[in-house]
């Protein structure tokens, strides 16, 4: 195995993307590969054709220290993967490698040899973090979360037929969702590999090329979807739902009251309004799950919402809501289980479109939505599993604020999502057992994530499904010993630290 | 809308209940939940590694950065003298 003494000499080509780079750029990253270890032999600058003018000085100075200079056009860049010896092409984009990146990416592909594609993490210029999440397939169809530096075996780049003609000025995007889609393993290297040279301007076409490529690889997975420009660099695909399968809405309820923005309301017939007179979707059922002592007022009027899409169950036990949601679920007709808290206000229209699309998706498991407090903070954008507990990602953030690899504006995997508004197959739920009645009113939630996980499924959070929930209105925040170690002893080591959302 | 508490609005209202394949369901879930549930306890106790690429690094990293903390050090420095009195012991009574 190579250590920090011994980057591999060799074994890498560091590829080094001229596109959009400052004249000065192309030659700090190339010292920078150099400084790292690497043979000027093994180094290549990439420049486009059409940026030649612009390139000649970086081009020279290129080929004065050694460095070859080859063309961006995909024939060339496959004809020099045809020709090399290396095990790995190194992309570097936009930032400069640290000494020890090729030693780290060394070491890491020769304890996982499956690994076909390898990224890390980057600071900015002033050593500020930019951690990246875990290999992350939802996510990286609405953002290349890559960074600066990406290591692809050459013979896995072989066996996917080099580069796509077509994903000129997003190759490496393309190469990698070429790489996810045919089941290889891309991985992300918690440590720190390059200093990035952060570009919000799009100089080079770069975000129109990478929805272009985005694009392609929808239509190459058969999967109907458009995607939308949200800035540049950042997408939002919005997957068309597939059929019109029957949503089974589970709420729990005991038919509280509640003053909200200065006027009362009963939460639960103010949900189920939201979701039969605030939604788009119109196959749905309610299954509202109640407790014997809710009034019947709220129930006649659940009736006059609902009418026969309406499923009443009743909960005559102590109040435990996981055995409350089971309850429901196992009254439900429908081939989707949303589970819902009876407060709270829907935002957006099409939230279960949205929720319902990604959770249609390949290797989905289960989907979150945007939860708002009532004065507009964040409640929910994830949840995040650190030291064997949970909490939510961006808890208390103003709206409007972001992380600054925008988690909070593009659909992406979450180590869990919040049962307050969470989407999932009814067959999944069955098969992992719903919710534990162990958990009687917390981390039943983190639990159901867990098991979803351990199948190999994911958990997705999107920000276009937003909802308010006042939470704090109805619920005893007390957290019991027993449900700290409960979780603890079911998930302790696989909750240690949170790799999704690093940022928020 | 008034709340009228001790009236149960289930009384006489029919199909409020589950089913009996329901009801099987239900205890499908729990069940299953429980198998479920003690089998990650054995897997957590196992000495295997759980743990992907990523998060193996990860967690590494965090194991070293807290081992060469001041903190970390300065525990060690003051519990020397029992971890050395423990070596003794259990060389002298085996």
């Amino acid at each position: 195995m190579s250590t920090p003494d011994d980057p591999g000499r060799g074994r890498f080509e560091a590829w080094i993307d001229g596109a959009g780079l400052a004249p000065d750029e192309p030659r700090r990253a190339i010292d920078a590969v150099l400084a790292a270890g690497v043979a000027p032999s093994q180094v290549r600058l990439v420049v486009r054709a059409a940026e030649a003018e612009s390139a000649e000085q970086p081009a020279s100075e290129a080929r004065g220290a050694g460095v070859e200079v080859i063309d961006a056009d995909p024939v060339s860049l496959s004809e020099r993967l045809a020709n090399t010896d290396a095990e790995f092409i190194v992309f570097v984009r936009a930032g400069r490698v640290l000494p020890d990146a090729f030693a780290h990416l060394a070491a890491y592909f020769d304890r996982y040899p499956r690994l076909s594609a390898v990224y890390g993490d980057s600071t900015t210029e002033t050593g500020a973090p930019l951690l990246r999440p875990m290999a992350s397939p939802v996510r990286l169809l609405g953002n290349d979360y890559l960074g600066p530096v990406v290591a692809v075996r050459a013979d896995a780049l072989r066996r996917i037929g080099g580069f796509r003609p077509d994903a000129r000025r997003s190759q490496v995007l393309d190469v990698v969702l070429r790489l996810d889609r045919i089941g290889a393993e891309i991985s992300l290297l918690p440590a720190m590999l390059a200093i990035e040279d952060l570009h919000h301007d799009d100089f080079a076409g770069t975000s129109d090329a990478q929805r272009g490529v985005v694009e392609h690889e929808l239509r190459e997975r058969g999967i109907e979807a458009r995607v939308e420009d949200v800035e540049p660099f950042l997408r939002r695909v919005r997957f068309e739902v597939v059929g019109d399968p029957l949503v089974s809405v589970v709420i729990p309820t005991r038919g509280s009251a509640a003053e909200i923005g200065g006027v009362d309301r009963v939460l639960v017939v103010e949900a189920a309004r939201g979701v039969i007179e605030g939604s788009t979707y119109e196959n749905v059922e309610l299954v509202v799950v109640a407790d014997a002592e809710t009034p019947p007022t709220v129930i006649e009027e659940l009736e006059r919402i609902a009418g026969d899409r309406l499923r009443l169950v009743l909960w005559d036990a102590p109040f435990n809501f996981s055995g409350k949601m089971n309850r429901g679920a196992a009254a439900a007709r429908g081939e989707y289980l949303l589970l819902l808290n009876d407060d709270v206000e829907i935002v957006t229209p099409d939230w279960i479109e949205t929720m319902l699309g990604i959770a249609q998706q390949p290797g989905v498991g289960i989907v979150g939505a945007q939860l708002y407090f009532e004065d507009s903070t964040l409640q929910h954008s994830g949840q995040v599993y650190t030291g064997g507990v949970a909490g939510h990602a961006a808890f208390g953030w103003e709206g409007g604020r972001d992380d600054s690899i925008k988690s909070l504006n593009v659909d992406h995997e979450v180590s869990g999502v919040t049962a307050a508004c969470a989407l999932m197959r009814r067959d999944l739920f069955l098969e992992v057992g719903g919710f534990s009645l162990a958990f009687p009113g917390n981390y039943n939630d983190v639990d159901l994530n867990m098991k979803i996980r351990a199948t190999g499924r994911s958990a997705v959070f999107s920000p276009w499904a937003r909802l308010y929930h006042f939470e704090s209105k109805t619920r005893d925040p007390r957290i019991l010993d027993t449900d700290i170690s409960t979780l603890q002893s079911r998930w302790a080591r696989r909750m240690q630290v949170e790799l999704y959302s690093r940022m928020l | 809308m008034s709340e009228v508490r001790g009236v149960n609005w289930s009384e006489g209202r029919p199909g409020i209940g589950l089913t009996p394949e329901e009801r099987a369901i239900e205890q499908h879930l729990e069940l299953l939940d429980r198998v479920i549930g003690l089998e990650q306890q054995v897997t957590e106790l196992k000495s295997a590694n759980v743990l992907g690429p990523s998060e193996t690094i990860a967690v590494e990293r965090n194991l070293a950065a807290m081992r060469s903390s001041m903190t970390w050090r300065a525990g060690r420095l003051v519990t020397l003298p029992i971890r050395a009195a423990k070596v003794v012991k259990r060389r002298i009574l085996g």
